[in-house]
């Protein structure tokens, strides 16, 4: 904020900083880093464990940071997101910048030294995959931003396995999977409603270049694909019943949700209840079944 | 030490009204709070990793 007088910047609220994390995004990477970290097998002290939740909510900080340095403009031109620090001028780019690389390389040191540096090594991968691949390459260029670089988010629990294990097994890289396929049909249901919002930002999302059909073909199509993947763990023996008949009602509703979607031909934003549905459902979908994995990990174990 | 100096009232930055100088103090006296409670955090976190480290809490 600028004092019109004087022409000096006012300095950033610590709440701007903390706006920069998007801290909502965070909360469903520590959760979903968490469960991994209790579905590993083997043993973790606690203080160890928390460090290493701390360093992956961190890196995911970090990310949001840099994400929301290089969009700023982007940001600006798109209502849901022009009240964030940098395009309401409520902080300095740089500020956004040098705060982004200090988080991200604060969470990889002390992972690296405190937990393992296999984790490490994933988490500075991630950051660098949010942060580069995705929003630098990915989104501003392909309809297919999302799917490439739902792996980004698809990360934490891979961490969280690997800060108890210092190895990489099928199970992780299922909970890997099942993150990877949700967020296709998650972040299509949210751009159908806010497809003008992404239009007047120039960001190619699939409703915008390819259209409704094809979108809502795509989401009915990925929610087959992750039926299966979330099925997988339990299939393959690595988990209980409970997870299995978990994931198995969660999927059948998350389908039912999708099914809505693709028979919807609704064009006006504000009559798009199915696919603001699926939207809120998909994030109380991973909530559970995550929480169930490693619920009924636990119990095995 | 001439008497200004030991003035602990709100101060003046810059070219600033009072005000102004007061809303520029206020983000500084906030942020400042908030990095201290950060850093005390840190302190404990190292130490409670440093104690594991090194076998003591096993």
């Amino acid at each position: 904020m600028t004092i019109a007088t004087n022409n000096i910047s006012l300095p950033a609220e610590w709440r701007d900083f903390w706006a920069l994390t998007k801290p909502r995004v965070m909360s469903l990477v520590v959760f979903t880093a968490l469960c991994g970290l209790l579905a590993a097998p083997g043993d973790i002290h606690p203080i160890i464990a928390f460090t290493a939740i701390l360093c992956i909510a961190t890196g995911a900080g970090a990310s949001g940071a840099l994400n929301q340095w290089y969009e700023a403009e982007l940001d600006a031109k798109m209502k849901r997101t022009a009240g964030r620090p940098l395009p309401d001028g409520r902080m300095e780019r740089e500020s956004a910048l040098q705060f982004g690389i200090g988080l991200a390389a604060f969470s990889v040191g002390i992972m690296g030294v405190a937990v393992n540096w296999l984790s490490a090594g994933i988490l500075a991968f991630s950051i660098f995959f949010y942060a580069v691949v995705y929003t630098m390459w990915l989104k501003p260029n392909t309809p297919q931003n999302i799917v490439i670089g739902g792996a980004a988010g698809a990360f934490p629990p891979v961490i969280g396995w690997a800060a108890v294990t210092g190895d990489v097994t099928l199970l992780p890289l299922l909970m890997f999977a099942l993150i990877f396929f949700w967020t296709p049909p998650h972040f299509w249901a949210l751009a159908l409603f806010m497809k003008s919002d992404y239009g007047a930002a120039g960001i190619p999302m699939l409703p915008n270049v390819a259209g409704q059909r094809v979108t809502r073909n795509q989401i009915f199509g990925y929610s087959f694909v992750l039926a299966a993947v979330a099925v997988a763990p339990w299939a393959l023996g690595m988990t209980g019943m409970l997870y299995g008949a978990t994931a198995i009602i969660l999927n059948l509703l998350f389908l039912a949700l999708a099914f809505a979607v693709w028979r919807s031909e609704t064009t006006e934003a504000a009559e798009m209840k199915a696919e603001k549905r699926l939207f809120a459902f998909s994030i109380l979908y991973l909530f559970i079944a995550f929480a169930a994995l490693a619920l009924d990990r636990m119990l095995l174990l | 030490m001439s008497e200004q100096e030991f003035d602990m009232g709100p101060q003046k930055v810059g070219d600033l009204s009072l005000e102004e100088s007061r809303a520029v103090r206020a983000r500084q006296a906030g942020r400042s709070r908030v990095m201290a409670v950060v850093l005390f955090g840190l302190c404990a976190l190292f130490f409670a990793i440093t104690i594991v480290k090194v076998g003591v809490w096993g």
